[in-house]
């Protein structure tokens, strides 16, 4: 072994990853060599000195509080639990600044995980996106009970103008708007609300990670429900009944007209 | 259900610091790194099922480093900071006498020193490119082995043994630099 090959072997030695018979070599090198041996003092002497400082971080208790406060939530309704006016104020310039990363995250962590089952990936998605929303004080962006407010609000956010129907008739009260990430694209969300159950209807352009769902499928507890409309891949999320996701899908493709226009008073 | 929370207690909650810290030196920002490790521990939760009790530390590490890169790319995209901005900040400070209150050793000026020091290698090893930072601390506070890393980051073994070389490098001779300043030692 000469000194070039020593030197590559010196860290996986300290690491103690050198097996038996490179292991004699390295070191009957360095027992001969003054060089190859001050190298390995010096590698020696940053590894226990890293160690010794104990560099690593302790997780902060108020980490382990929020872990706990989410996982504590019934699993199968998480909407009765987390309703973001209720929740300290705390996070939520935090969350405002990175609205929307935990869902190009959720998706792609999920992308990523070998764990899990290919089928529901795209619909897995879309329920972290939903209960994202609802953990983490980014429900709204734009809060409105008003679909004059919430419509031009998306206008210059993102380049497609989601629907945003009033569908009071219906049983569904607007909550806002937001804008959000799936599968790494960004799609716009509206919020309705109806019995205290919390609805996300995300719209995307198609090919924007929406476009691959079931037309209702179920994850979790959680219903969807997706459909395409004029030009846009629609979502709705809810732990709602999936017949209330399809009368709000009903209430989007013949929306009632909008009141205060001369088409409401004849 | 309560099996799922059970296994999530034995097997994931004794891992929060390796989680932490991880994401703190790949992130290098205390409130971010808090984000992802909630992320990663809820992700890590629906699926605990599948998680078999000897893996459990290089899993979890795999799923925080998932949300670790999904968080960059975040933030990158929003532009909302220079992902080379100066690393240190009000948490950082406060996290370090946090943790300097915990320790047995009461002396005063050795804690003084002891805290400095940390913090500047704390702050060298930040300064790491991120594929060489991450290399680095799965092997030297996450104890991971050579293999574990491999798996975790998708790279050949010996891809990860020129990056931890070539992190080790880079952090000797800023060691050095800052030695030569005062700064240690």
């Amino acid at each position: 072994m000469n000194c070039e090959e020593v030197g590559r072997w010196i860290g996986p030695l300290l690491d103690g990853e050198l097996d038996v018979r490179n292991t004699a070599e390295v070191q009957a090198h360095l027992a001969a060599c003054p060089a190859c041996q001050r190298r390995y003092e010096a590698q020696a002497a940053l590894s226990s000195s890293l160690r010794r400082l104990d560099l690593a971080y302790a997780a902060p208790e108020s980490l382990r509080q929020r872990i706990a406060a989410a996982l504590d939530e019934p699993a199968g309704a998480p909407a009765h639990l987390v309703s973001p006016a209720k929740r300290t104020p705390r996070g939520v310039s935090r969350w405002f600044t990175l609205a929307g990363w935990p869902v190009a995250l959720a998706a792609s962590a999920v992308a990523a995980s070998v764990l899990l089952q290919q089928r529901s990936l795209e619909s897995d998605a879309i329920v972290a996106a939903h209960v994202r929303s609802l953990l983490v004080d980014h429900l709204n962006d734009v809060v409105s009970t008003d679909h004059h407010t919430v419509k031009p609000w998306f206008a210059g956010k993102i380049d497609f103008s989601p629907p945003v129907p009033d569908l009071s008739s219906r049983g569904f009260e607007l909550v806002g708007g937001r804008l959000d990430y799936v599968q790494r694209q960004p799609v716009a969300a509206v919020i309705y609300r109806k019995h205290g159950h919390i609805i996300n209807v995300l719209a995307g352009l198609p090919g924007r990670g929406l476009d691959k769902l079931p037309q209702a499928d179920r994850v979790q507890g959680y219903s969807l429900r997706s459909w395409r409309q004029a030009g846009l891949d629609l979502v709705a999320v809810s732990d709602i009944d999936p017949l209330e996701l399809a009368n709000l899908e009903r209430g989007y493709e013949n929306p009632p007209p909008p009141a205060g226009e001369p088409a409401d008073r004849r | 259900m309560d099996t799922r929370a059970q296994r999530f207690r034995d097997l994931i909650e004794p891992l929060l610091n390796d989680a932490y810290t991880f994401a703190r030196y790949l992130s290098r920002d205390a409130s971010a790194a808090e984000d992802i490790v909630q992320e990663a521990s809820l992700r890590a939760f629906r699926h605990v099922d599948s998680l078999r009790s000897g893996e459990a530390r290089a899993w979890l590490l795999k799923i925080v480093r998932n949300c670790f890169y999904a968080w960059r790319e975040k933030v990158v995209q929003m532009n909302l900071q220079s992902l080379d901005a100066d690393p240190l900040g009000e948490d950082r400070r406060s996290i370090s006498e946090e943790a300097d209150e915990a320790q047995l050793d009461l002396d005063p000026q050795r804690i003084l020193e002891r805290t400095v020091k940390r913090d500047a290698v704390r702050e060298m090893i930040e300064a790491l490119p991120v594929q060489f930072r991450e290399a680095l601390v799965l092997r030297e506070m996450n104890d991971l082995s050579y293999r574990e890393i491999a798996d975790l980051t998708g790279m050949p073994i010996g891809t990860v043994m020129s990056r931890l070389a070539r992190a080790r490098d880079l952090l000797r001779r800023m060691w050095l630099e800052r030695a030569a300043e005062g700064v240690l030692l």
